[in-house]
């Protein structure tokens, strides 16, 4: 989020209490009006959505004669929720005060929690705030993919029956048991579910991962930070929050009134690392893994995290964390070895803008979107700033914003972004880009003409080298151009057919899932690792494949976006190239293992060989 | 009828009024100009201090007047530009682009309203549209090249650099303009990664403009990027957040609406936010002008002025709020901390009382008045107002190591006072103090206190192996002992007695005393402990508490 105008208030406080009685009353008829206008909406929608949904139509790749530039493959993405069987709708809790969290949405997770070869889906949700309870509790959603892409709630027989004003979500095997484990944040104490055949069990407690009750825990990943084998856990804090604190700062808006506070008004807060000792305990090393980042002059912490990228982007074989802060400074944790990291935002480029201003970053992934050695790392920021990204020259740091060259700046700057992550949705072997969009205030176009409350995500196709920007926004995206607001999103191949479809969260509105209907022709592996000697989830490894005198290098890593993550197998496009010359994997640790690929257009899984 | 018939009937004639109101023939636009131009609904401005409203109620009057009396167009294509200026300034943006529209509508060939409409789209970030406006408006006025420079600023941001560059070139000698046109320059050398030339043209804008900080931050990315790590990061350290000045007397002139006591108010609080220190004084000095009664904003000008170094003047604005408003808890707070300094500790500790009085929670006055009476030896009132100030703000961590200090010389320390102050510690791993403090105090033999030698003795190790410097040896000695182990304890401080050979003899007789403890099987005094000194009450900093308490309404 960012700051919109100077905070103030109202001098004739007596009198804005009177005025304030009479806009509840008004506004208990204007919220009578909506409602009833809203259900009108509701049923209709759902007559409309109920009927199954059709193969839509795809276009191929079309070469625009007068650009001279090929344009994006018409890729349709029909929303699929209600019926696929999704059934959710986020609870924010808003009451009318306006507190922040209320804003700030909730992630998604693609998992396979049954271990029957298809991707689930978590949908993270948040609650009531205290003394504000209205019907029963919001609980998490699990839906159990049945194959094919459609759902079955399985919430409650899978543990996860949980009320709490949660916020993000990280997956990973922790434990090594071939069972992927759950991580929740939340606004307050966070949790630790361990999974046990399919029934997720909460040892926060036991494993001493709850941080602490006055915390606003946001990101989280697992990542094995000193390739022991087992995967260690980071969190991102948010600002220090309270109701008391936020009412007292009193942010407004001219032409609004009350509105979300910007939190450039609030402290930061200290990230925590937590090292796994094994047998589900794990150990807070935040202080002395140099985790902790103050400002210089006044000692304050400095930390406004909403996301989290890990991604060894120095190649040294440790896995670094880069973190997207809020209205303040991005983070680069350089890990030096030995649990040790040293944040170097600044040096290497990514703290701010290009201008070295902050930016309201909300979500971060890293790719190799050039096929090349140059890696990149995007943060979808704040409306009226554009999407950033951060791009290494000659395969080595400092990152400097190429955005704007890339095409991807200009074409994101309106937007208000969350959710954004790097895939390949054409499969023609070049990661693509998505954004989920939306603002934080219901009624912002009152005041600004650009922003709209709920926006349309954006899908921006690789070009590759052929186009002049190489990312060009789709210009008709199907149900995806459908207004939203959007805050987590995740991918995941759904229904088996190896092309990359989205969930999207929205913030107090029904979550969506769009299914991808390409029908291009292009060739396609999909491979899912499990790590020995590494981690399980073999999150960290480095899979490089070769086809078609290009090198593809991708990471299995399910942290990715905004509060969210995506599926731990790995897609590769091919395009129409129908053989693979080379697939070598690089494990957390080190040690690389050539694949021999005999089949594609299928999804291979390669277990980690011996040591030595 | 029903008593809900008539709050219903009340409801519907007050909505009514309010609409008749707020309507005016801006929003209901008279069929004659219906057709021809945009209504502007009203917005509510409530927020706004009196006279920026009053500033923009007559401004819609006029307009609104007008429009009524169908003066010429031009007449109401200037009312509407003019409005549409105060909702810019004042981030009603939805409302200026449709009386900038109006305006442009009714005089086409106004410079002013084209530049501003352009202005707006590119504050707004809808950059196409600000670079097709700012073209039309370089049309109607090709000399005024500060158009020129905005619009290579919006090229630059569409990706079209080449066009950018020209325009850049263009200004780049035009007085007022040169460091921003450098900048421009220079940013677009960055992107091409000619890292040579992005070099030179940053360091020509810092030179032209040396108050202009951000540039450090590119001129640092450059020279990272060409591999001169050094240089890049002495400017690092010197990045701060001004932007080159434009030379723009349209904008200028623009950004001069901004009036009103609210503009200054936040003016100082962005002064602060920079630690400028002397611009928050003099931005609240020009807010107070306009708004005397405002006592909020006259404490934050107090504090202002203590930390330019007027503590004189600070205490009079304190006593003036005191006077205007006598029970205001921040001002007898910041009253009671400047009087605790000049050293007159009976006033201050009735300051703090009287805070305490209107407010039991009040964390400042309960820590400040806690130390007051640890320094006193009034133990048992001192822990009663730690235990306050903790309870109502756990992060204020000065507070635990004296509560502490207190609770051990009373000997009340008990295990649930541990399990508070373990828990802190583990919220705030980075405070190395707390961890030391947790260690002495589990390191004992009296479980009902509690005690817990092993995790003291698990703590210390786990510091002195990560640095095994003298406190953290002192410390493992002290847990080893409080483990039964007084023969290692006794060898682990025999060693820090031996390397104290060139410390103050002071220093060296407290490490002997610890040690002669060991050899009697006993546990060290608290008092002999490295520890003890951060166990005391704290001096009162006022400067730190002027720059730093919290005021979530600071005007």
């Amino acid at each position: 989020m960012n700051s919109h105008n100077p905070p103030g208030h109202d001098p004739e406080h007596g009198a804005s209490i009177k005025r304030g009685a009479f806009y509840r009353f008004l506004g208990v008829i204007l919220i009578l009006a909506a409602i009833v206008a809203g259900t009108t909406w509701y049923l209709r929608h759902e007559d409309r959505t109920a009927q199954p949904v059709e193969e839509a139509t795809p276009g191929g790749p079309v070469v625009d004669d007068s650009a001279g530039e090929p344009q994006a493959p018409q890729v349709p993405f029909p929303d699929i929720t209600r019926a696929a069987g999704i059934d959710f709708t986020h609870t924010n809790g808003a009451y009318g005060e306006k507190l922040i969290p209320e804003a700030i949405g909730s992630g998604v997770a693609f998992l396979d929690y049954d271990n029957d070869g298809d991707q689930d889906l978590l949908l993270v949700n948040s609650s009531w705030f205290p003394g504000q309870h209205q019907d029963a509790a919001p609980i998490q959603a699990l839906y159990r993919n049945d194959g094919g892409g459609t759902f079955t709630d399985v919430t409650r027989q899978a543990g996860l029956a949980l009320t709490c004003y949660c916020m993000g979500v990280a997956v990973g095997d922790y434990d090594n048991d071939g069972w992927t484990d759950l991580y929740l944040t939340a606004v307050g104490s966070n949790h630790l579910f361990r999974n046990v055949q399919g029934y997720f069990s909460d040892v926060t407690g036991e494993s001493h991962t709850g941080g602490a009750a006055a915390d606003w825990s946001t990101a989280a990943a697992f990542v094995d930070i000193d390739n022991d084998g087992d995967l260690d856990l980071f969190v991102g804090n948010y600002v220090e929050w309270s109701r008391e604190i936020d009412l007292e700062i009193d942010f407004q808006l001219t032409g609004i009134g009350r509105a979300i506070g910007a939190p450039n008004h609030f402290y930061g807060t200290q990230n925590l690392l937590y090292r796994n000792d094994g047998n589900s305990v794990f150990s807070d090393i935040t202080e002395s893994a140099g985790i902790i980042v103050r400002d210089s002059r006044t000692g304050v912490a400095t930390g406004k995290a909403l996301a989290v990228a890990p991604v060894d982007y120095d190649r040294d074989g440790l896995i670094d964390l880069f973190v997207a802060n809020d209205t303040t400074r991005n983070f680069l944790y350089h890990n030096l070895g030995q649990g040790r990291f040293e944040e170097i935002g600044v040096l290497e480029g990514i703290a701010y803008d290009r201008n070295g201003k902050p930016t309201g970053a909300m979500g971060i992934d890293s790719a190799w979107y050039r096929n090349d050695d140059e890696l990149a790392i995007g943060i979808g920021n704040f409306a009226n700033e554009m999407s950033s990204l951060y791009v290494t020259s000659g395969g080595k740091s400092p990152f400097a914003d190429e955005a704007v060259l890339e095409g991807f700046g200009p074409a994101s700057r309106l937007a208000l972004t969350f959710g954004l992550f790097f895939f390949d949705y054409d499969l023609d072997g070049r990661l693509d880009l998505f954004q989920a969009n939306g603002h934080l205030e219901t009624e912002i176009n009152v005041v600004q003409p650009s922003q709209t409350y709920a926006q349309p995500a954006q899908l921006f196709w690789n070009c590759g080298d052929a186009c002049r920007n190489r990312f060009q926004q789709v210009a008709d995206p199907g149900d995806l151009d459908e207004p939203m607001v959007g805050r987590g999103a995740a991918y995941a191949d759904i229904d088996n057919d190896g092309d990359l479809d989205i969930a999207v969260s929205q913030n107090g509105r029904t979550a969506v899932l769009f299914r991808n209907d390409q029908q291009l022709g292009h060739h396609w592996l999909r491979v899912r690792l499990e790590g020995q000697q590494a981690n399980r989830s073999a999150i960290g490894a480095v899979l490089e494949l070769q086809a078609g005198g290009i090198t593809q290098r991708r990471v299995v890593m399910p942290t990715r976006s905004y509060l969210s993550q995506v599926e731990l197998p790995v897609t590769f496009g091919l395009g129409d190239n129908d053989r693979i010359d080379a697939l070598n994997v690089t494990w957390p640790g080190g040690q690389v293992q050539t694949v021999s690929v005999e089949r594609i257009d299928t999804t291979i899984t390669v277990i980690q060989a011996a040591a030595g | 009828m029903t008593a809900m018939h008539c709050r219903l009937m009340f409801a519907i004639l007050l909505i009514a009024g309010s609409q008749a109101i707020q309507a005016d023939s801006l929003s209901n636009l008279p069929d004659a100009m219906a057709g021809r131009l945009q209504p502007v609904p009203a917005v509510s401005v409530e927020m706004l201090d009196p006279d920026a409203r009053e500033q923009l109620m007559q401004a819609r009057r006029h307009t609104s007047d007008a429009v009524d009396q169908q003066m010429p167009d031009t007449e109401i294509g200037e009312a509407y530009g003019e409005l549409g200026a105060l909702y810019q300034v004042q981030h009603v943006y939805t409302a200026a682009e449709t009386c900038y529209s109006n305006a442009r509508a009714l005089a086409p060939g106004n410079f002013r309203w084209a530049y501003y409409h352009a202005y707006l789209a590119a504050v707004t970030g809808e950059i196409e549209q600000a670079v097709a406006r700012f073209e039309q408006a370089r049309q109607l006025r090709p000399d005024y090249l500060a158009v020129t420079l905005r619009l290579a600023d919006s090229w630059r941001d569409l990706d079209e650099l080449d066009k950018a560059r020209t325009a850049y070139l263009q200004v780049v000698k035009t007085a007022g303009l040169e460091a921003a046109a450098l900048y421009g320059l220079g940013q677009i050398a960055l992107l091409r990664r000619d890292y040579a030339d992005a070099i030179d043209y940053f360091e020509q804008a810092l030179t032209l403009q040396p108050e202009a900080t951000r540039i450090h931050y590119t001129l640092a990315q450059a020279l990272r990027a060409a591999g001169q790590d050094e240089a890049a990061r002495a400017h690092q350290q010197q990045m701060g957040d001004r932007l080159p000045v434009i030379e723009d007397p349209m904008i200028e002139s623009l950004e001069s609406l901004k009036q009103g006591s609210r503009v200054d108010f936040s003016l100082g609080m962005k002064a602060i936010k920079k630690h400028d220190y002397a611009g928050t004084r003099d931005a609240f000095a020009r807010g107070l002008e306009r708004e005397p009664d405002n006592v909020d904003a006259r404490i934050s000008y107090a504090r202002a002025l203590y930390l330019t170094g007027d503590k004189s003047q600070a205490r009079q604005q304190l006593e003036d709020v005191l006077l205007r408003a006598p029970s205001n808890v921040l001002a007898q707070y910041l009253l009671g901390i400047l009087t605790e300094e000049a050293g007159d500790a009976a006033t201050a500790t009735d300051l703090y009382l009287r805070v305490i009085a209107q407010e039991p929670a009040h964390a400042g006055a309960n820590f400040y008045l806690a130390n007051r009476y640890y320094r006193d030896g009034l133990l048992d009132k001192a822990i009663q107002h730690y235990a306050t100030t903790i309870a109502s703000d756990s992060g204020n961590l000065s507070a635990y190591l004296p509560y502490a200090g207190a609770l051990l010389q009373t000997g009340r320390i008990s295990a649930e006072t541990l399990a508070v102050i373990e828990s802190v510690q583990k919220r705030f791993p980075e405070q190395t103090a707390l961890r030391y403090l947790l260690i002495q105090l589990l390191a004992c033999r009296d479980s009902r206190k509690g005690c817990n030698a092993g995790r003291a003795l698990e703590l210390a190790t786990e510091l002195a192996e990560q640095q095994p410097f003298p406190p953290h040896r002192e410390l493992l000695a002290l847990a080893t002992a409080a483990n039964g182990d007084f023969d290692e304890a006794g060898s682990i401080q025999q060693t820090l007695v031996s390397d104290a050979v060139w410390m103050m003899p002071r220093e060296v007789e407290r490490l002997k005393a610890i040690l002669s403890a060991y050899r009697n099987s006993e546990l060290p005094q608290p008092k002999e402990l490295f520890t003890w000194q951060m166990l005391q009450a704290p001096l009162t900093r006022a400067a730190d508490v002027f720059r730093d308490y919290p005021t979530p309404k600071p005007y």
